[in-house]
């Protein structure tokens, strides 16, 4: 297992190598540039902000400066943010998308494995309709809609939780003090949750639904053992690949950066940073967020290829 | 004699997107205390089928009525917790396809040990124990070891011998095995059914054996019922089966095996046609349409199961004319 890991890791690094090849000159091909939007700046000052990023080199040798501080852990400054490194806004982002990230697929899944198992044991029966059908509005509703009409209703008619701040107030703070810190987080991790919530219970009744076919659940009924045991013991392991398998990529996505949910509840996480590096082209700060990213997707799928090996003993992990 | 199971009128219909199938109709079947039955026919016969309603296993699509009493109780009518004490205690089934019958994330060990832990509510060391008696009963070296391995890492044959063992370890009253040589090469089928024969030597289960092989009927049971399209078509002694079979059905399963004493060059007879659609059946005899001594009454009225003898019955017309 361990030389496994390894193996896959060290194979890990040409792929970081060509995600930031690609990105790099991706974003360099694209128009303008970090000071367009600066409109009465006088040329010379715009030439000597330009030279102070690197940007008046040859784009190879700006690349290749950039692989060789890469490497070192240096990603450079940011340039719309100014005075701070790449390295300093991941340090104070990362920890909020983090938080919220994980608690969201966290709840999601434990939420959405039930509700599909649920369905899945009560196969196209009333129930299954309504769970399914809720997971459906889930899927459909995105979340530039559900979290500003949450916010309306939470925050601005119940006043309930607060509205784009992280500082603890709104009704339920108040009410319950040793909730504070967490009260703002609530309403994006919901919203960050719900859609979750809708694949992972589809995922999770599909799945089941097929295993629960299976001649070996036929045995295991034939035994007499309780459905709970048939359940959870014989069905759910097998169930659980496909969702695994989903989990792995949608956790790497969701704690690197949830672009509309930071955006829209103004929270300083990895998703905002990415959008405001994008729009502005601060190359070095998109590029560090994109290896970053590229990193956990790595790293999820490389954990979600070992519960394989756990979840399904007939999966040889070690070659 | 001591009836283990009465199958009373057993009728099984599926539901289907194209119609009604009905997979088993007025099936009548005693089975006695230390009996071994066969059961033959060929795929679709209804011979799984009729067993898998008897202990409420059927796909969700499935229907049974009539009645199965085991030991005077009926089975349909029984709630799951009531069918979960006798399932896997009392009335075990073993399937064909041993590669797809056991769990495979679970170790075997524990799929034998779960058996006696719920029906038995032995503690591990005990249901171990038997377990390990059990697993010798059936010859399978190297057990300790073999316990903690998963289905994947046993051969095709072993994997027959654990569904056995357990569908053996609490004992059961009636055994179903439903084709457990059929998967299997020639070598380890007749190994299997060794033990099959040990079984019924030993203990005081009756045994229920689903098969289309003549073959392994032969050797095993103490008596014999022919399905076919849903209905049982013929029923008698073993030793009857092969020296005077009644049915034109059966006399034809019994030209399409081969046989010792035929020249290595005569072609094995087949039943012409193929078997009945169970969505529509005829009017008159299902084999009617395959028969090659069909009258003009087979296709207008459908033969009714009638008995020959005290032990024997059959249904077809051209009982009647002789």
């Amino acid at each position: 297992m361990l030389s496994f890991a390894l193996k896959r890791l060290a194979i890990a690094v040409p792929t970081l190598f060509f995600v930031v090849s690609l990105s790099f000159f991706l974003m360099h091909l694209a128009p303008g540039g970090p000071f367009d939007a600066e409109a009465n700046l006088e040329p010379q000052v715009i030439k000597n902000l330009k030279a102070a990023y690197d940007l008046d080199k040859p784009l190879i040798e700006q690349y290749v400066r950039y692989l060789g501080k890469a490497l070192q852990g240096d990603f450079g400054p940011s340039i719309i943010y100014q005075d701070r490194s790449v390295a300093q806004l991941i340090a104070t982002g990362l920890p909020v998308s983090l938080r919220i990230g994980l608690s969201a697929i966290l709840m999601a899944a434990m939420i959405g494995i039930s509700m599909g198992i649920y369905s899945a044991l009560h196969q196209n029966s009333r129930s299954d309709y309504v769970v399914m059908g809720v997971a459906m509005t889930g899927i459909a509703v995105p979340s530039f809609v559900l979290a500003p009409l949450m916010t309306l209703l939470f925050g601005v008619v119940l006043k309930l939780l607060p509205i784009a701040t992280l500082e603890p107030s709104g009704g339920l703070a108040r009410a319950v003090p040793a909730l504070g810190p967490y009260v703002p987080y609530i309403l994006p991790v919901i919203a960050l949750a719900i859609p979750q919530v809708a694949i992972i219970a589809r995922l999770t009744r599909g799945a089941m639904i097929e295993v629960l076919r299976q001649n070996y659940i036929r045995t295991a009924r034939a035994k007499g053992l309780p459905e709970k045991r048939v359940v959870w013991r014989h069905a759910l392991q097998a169930g659980m690949l496909p969702v695994v398998s989903y989990l792995g990529p949608a956790i790497a996505g969701i704690v690197t950066g949830a672009v509309v949910v930071e955006s829209i509840f103004q929270l300083p996480g990895m998703g905002r940073f990415f959008i405001q590096g994008a729009i502005n082209r601060d190359y070095p700060l998109v590029l560090g967020i994109v290896i970053i990213f590229a990193a956990a997707v790595i790293v999820m799928n490389l954990i979600v290829d070992m519960l394989y090996g756990l979840l399904d003993p007939r999966v040889k992990v070690d070659n | 004699m001591d009836t283990v199971l009465e199958l009373e009128h057993l009728t099984v219909r599926f539901d289907t997107k194209a119609g009604n199938v009905s997979a088993v109709t007025d099936l009548n079947l005693t089975i006695q205390r230390g009996e071994c039955i066969g059961i033959v026919g060929e795929s679709g016969s209804g011979k799984s089928q009729t067993f898998l309603a008897s202990l409420g296993l059927l796909a969700g699509n499935g229907k049974t009525m009539g009645r199965a009493l085991f030991r005077g109780q009926d089975l349909l009518k029984m709630n799951r917790d009531e069918l979960d004490k006798l399932r896997g205690d009392r009335v075990t089934m073993i399937f064909q396809d041993s590669g797809t019958s056991l769990t495979p994330h679970m170790r075997i060990g524990e799929q034998l040990m779960e058996v006696l832990v719920a029906h038995k509510g032995h503690a591990p060391d005990v249901a171990r124990k038997r377990v390990l008696e059990v697993m010798e009963s059936m010859r399978i070296p190297d057990i300790e070891k073999r316990l903690t391995q998963y289905p994947h890492e046993f051969s095709g044959g072993m994997r027959q011998r654990v569904m056995i063992a357990m569908a053996l370890v609490c004992q059961p009253d009636l055994l179903i095995a439903d084709e457990p040589t059929t998967a299997l090469d020639v070598t380890v089928q007749a190994q299997i059914l060794n033990l099959f024969r040990a079984l019924k030597a030993h203990t005081k289960s009756s045994i229920v054996l689903i098969t289309h092989d003549l073959g392994v009927v032969a050797g095993l049971c103490d008596r014999v019922v022919v399905m076919y399209g849903g209905r049982m078509v013929e029923e008698a002694p073993v030793a009857d089966i092969f020296a005077s079979p009644k049915h034109p059905y059966t006399q034809g399963l019994l030209r399409c095996m081969p046989r010792l004493d035929q020249l290595l060059d005569t072609d094995l007879e087949a039943i012409p046609g193929q078997p009945p659609n169970l969505q529509k059946l005829p009017k008159g005899c299902a084999f009617a349409e395959r028969c090659t001594q069909a009258i003009e009454r087979c296709h207008t009225e459908r033969p009714i199961l009638r008995q020959l003898s005290p032990t024997r019955r059959a249904a077809c017309h051209l009982l009647d004319a002789a």
